[in-house]
């Protein structure tokens, strides 16, 4: 009664009737495509906001020469994409590091697939310096400035490297990013494997206890901090360099030579990696700071999608298929370098390729086929 | 007998001991039809389902954060080592930070607040009042996010170059605290944002309070030859501090949880500030930034949901104090207008 009255007296109930009636449509609407998602093969993916913009190319070019094959993608931070491709809730979890061994003791059904390849470069902002100038660091030293010890830029083991630079006595400040990332851990990485006194305190990780500094909320952030700040020193990834045309120091590599990261020095290391005998064919082991050559970049690392082997069989071979796929046709430059990755070369890739195939599907072997 | 079957749906207790119903509610004495009854029930509904919303979250929050909670006890509390790679986790830094970002914002905030409510209510003439008014509603409603921006594009720069130099270069003199290195972000950057964010808030709701003040008070004040200054300040103000206190108590609420704005500006670094130009972290920009990857590993997971649960029970403790000081100030008639959290 007392409804009635008031929708009567408002004038519409049938207004009331038919909104019902276009809600209850949309629900069906909605549910009914969600099943025929189901229908195609649908993979998820979802981890490392690093790789995201990569994904996102790839998955556009892929489900257009694969109508059979819904892929989504979602940048949700390496650490979710990890756990929950082990736990089976996505199909592929992207991971800015690989598995150390503290992981593959807690996710023992994942493999690691590199799918792609990334470095850490140290950029910096010093008042009355040439922006051209390229400055050198070693790992030690760069260890000291990001644990607080070297806190001026005319200090005598940053004058030491750089002879020829005339560098203020102005305050370092050092920026990081304050958010879980694949640069940090590609970065913490090389001071890891250079500095003991890093080792010692700190590690590496993709959220490292910065002891000093402040941090950022993504790559954008530390570049905007960086270039605002006078002073200061940060790092980010080979996308974030090229896109802002940033002077990157050039770091010290296990040869002695020094080195600036670009799509080809980088690429160089995943070379050296990939023909490295004594190299896991797990590829659960750093590059950085591993490999000889004049021209090699000591701070590089690949990217992963973690795969869970207890997928069924179907979604199983979508998933190779979308690899192989990533691995050959996806490595273009027009995917790989547009969006800040350098190519991983397929040549010494390929024998690898079979064996990481052969850990998801036991007796299924690698059949090369034309790209695309 | 129908009457006393709909009644609970609100507290018969309170009603037993102020004796009168409530204002603004239907009487409980009207005959209830039975679609009257339905429509109780449904609204009773409504009040289970917060009832429950509350503690599932709560409980969630428990669960999650056990590990945590049985592995570091109390001490999580005071210790300021947070290594995730060591296992070792405690919430003081960012406990600190927090406090430190909610403290300069409402010491900002208050100031001008009251200000403009006094002006607003008092001094404005009609149209500008409506004006303003009209602009700091619709300030109260910009996101978060934007204030953000705000803060880096215009208060970094200002306070790294202007500010914080001037802060050292006059009362750094005389106090270590202010004696820091300028670098526009930081929990100063950060406090001065979130404050600007509740200024908007603060002064509607003491604004509302300020006008619901009798007009026979107002007149009794002039009539005992008060000046318009002493009137405000001493009667109306004064009439409006349990209003003022609840707007405060709802100041702090959004400041100790604002997220977006603080992560933007505040610098993120876990290191307990040590001058007011330092950077610092909060509890919900710590959450912001490392949530999803502290999911790896379960204690690092529990720790962080257990700063959640800090968090939670620190505004919880807070509203439920600054409920009691309102009903004590107001003499046990807590308005439910006004800033009740």
């Amino acid at each position: 009664m007392f409804t009635n009255r008031i929708l009567t007296r408002r004038g519409n109930p049938a207004g009331f009737g038919r909104l019902l009636l276009m809600l209850v449509v949309a629900l069906f609407a909605v549910l009914g495509m969600s099943r025929a998602g189901w229908s195609a093969s649908n993979i998820t993916i979802s981890g490392s906001s690093m790789l995201f913009p990569l994904e996102q190319v790839w998955a556009v070019a892929y489900m257009k020469s694969h109508p059979d094959v819904h892929i989504s993608v979602a940048s949700t931070g390496s650490g979710f994409g990890i756990a929950n491709a082990a736990n089976g809730n996505i199909t592929i979890g992207a991971s800015d590091a690989y598995l150390t061994k503290a992981f593959r003791k807690r996710y023992t059904n994942l493999v690691s697939v590199p799918i792609a390849f990334d470095d850490a470069q140290v950029i910096y902002n010093i008042p009355g310096l040439k922006k051209s100038t390229v400055l050198r660091f070693d790992g030690p030293t760069l260890a000291r400035v990001f644990l607080g010890d070297i806190r001026f830029w005319n200090d005598k083991h940053i004058r030491a490297l750089n002879p020829h630079v005339r560098l203020p006595h102005q305050k370092i400040k050092v920026i990081h990013r304050a958010d879980a990332s694949g640069t940090t851990f590609v970065f913490t990485d090389y001071l890891n494997q250079t500095s003991q006194e890093w080792f010692d305190k700190i590690g590496r990780d993709l959220s490292p206890a910065w002891p000093v500094g402040s941090g950022y909320n993504g790559s954008d952030a530390v570049v905007a901090a960086v270039m605002s700040t006078p002073g200061a020193i940060g790092y980010v990834g080979l996308g974030w360099v090229q896109e802002y045309h940033l002077t990157t120091a050039a770091l010290k590599n296990l040869d002695g030579y020094f080195v600036v990261g670009s799509v080809d020095s980088i690429n160089k290391a995943g070379f050296k990696a990939l023909k490295d005998p004594e190299f896991p064919d797990d590829f659960n082991r750093s590059i950085v700071w591993k490999l000889h050559g004049k021209d090699v970049y000591p701070d590089s690392n690949f990217e992963f999608w973690m795969v869970n082997t207890n997928l069924d069989g179907d979604t199983m071979k979508h998933v190779r298929d979308l690899m192989i796929w990533a691995l050959s046709t996806g490595q273009d430059p027009k995917y790989t370098v547009s969006t800040g990755f350098a190519p991983l070369p397929f040549a010494p890739l390929k024998p690898r390729l079979d064996k990481i195939v052969h850990r998801l599907l036991p007796g299924n072997t690698y059949n090369e086929r034309s790209p695309g | 007998m129908e009457v006393d079957n709909v009644v609970p749906l609100e507290g018969t207790k309170e009603k037993a001991r102020t004796g009168n119903a409530r204002p603004g509610r239907v009487s409980s004495n009207t005959f209830l039809s039975r679609s009257d009854r339905f429509f109780g029930w449904s609204l009773q509904g409504g009040g289970v389902f917060i009832l429950g919303l509350f503690s599932i979250v709560l409980l969630i929050c428990l669960i999650e954060s056990w590990p945590s909670i049985a592995k570091f006890g109390f001490s999580f509390l005071w210790t300021s080592t947070w290594n995730p790679a060591h296992g070792v986790f405690g919430a003081l830094t960012y406990l600190v930070g927090t406090f430190w970002v909610t403290g300069i914002a409402l010491f900002i905030s208050i100031p001008v607040a009251i200000f403009s409510a006094l002006f607003l209510s008092d001094y404005a003439p009609k149209w500008l009042s409506g004006i303003v008014s009209t602009l700091m509603e619709m300030l109260a409603g910009i996101p978060s996010i934007v204030f953000g921006a705000f803060g880096i594009t215009f208060m970094v720069p200002l306070l790294r170059d202007h500010f914080e130099p001037f802060l050292a270069n006059t009362l750094g003199k005389k106090w270590d605290f202010f004696n820091g290195d300028p670098m526009g972000y930081g929990i100063l950057a950060a406090g001065i944002v979130v404050g600007f964010m509740i200024v908007p808030l603060v002064a509607t709701v003491t604004r509302d309070s300020l006008l619901m003040v009798p007009h026979e008070m107002v007149e009794a004040s002039y009539a005992l030859g008060a000046t318009k200054a002493e009137t405000v300040f001493f009667v109306k103000l004064k009439a409006v501090v349990p209003g003022m206190v609840g707007s405060f108590i709802l100041g702090f609420g959004r400041a100790v949880g604002e997220t977006m704005a603080v992560l933007l500006v505040i610098g993120n670094q876990a290191s307990i500030p040590q001058t007011i130009q330092d950077v610092g972290y909060t509890i919900s920009s710590l959450l912001a930034n490392t949530f999803t990857y502290a999911v790896i590993d379960p204690l690092y997971a529990a720790a962080e949901v257990e700063l959640g649960l800090i968090l939670l029970l620190i505004t919880l403790v807070v509203n439920t104090l600054g409920r009691r000081l309102l009903m004590r100030l107001m003499g046990g008639r807590l308005a439910g207008s006004v800033g009740g959290g």
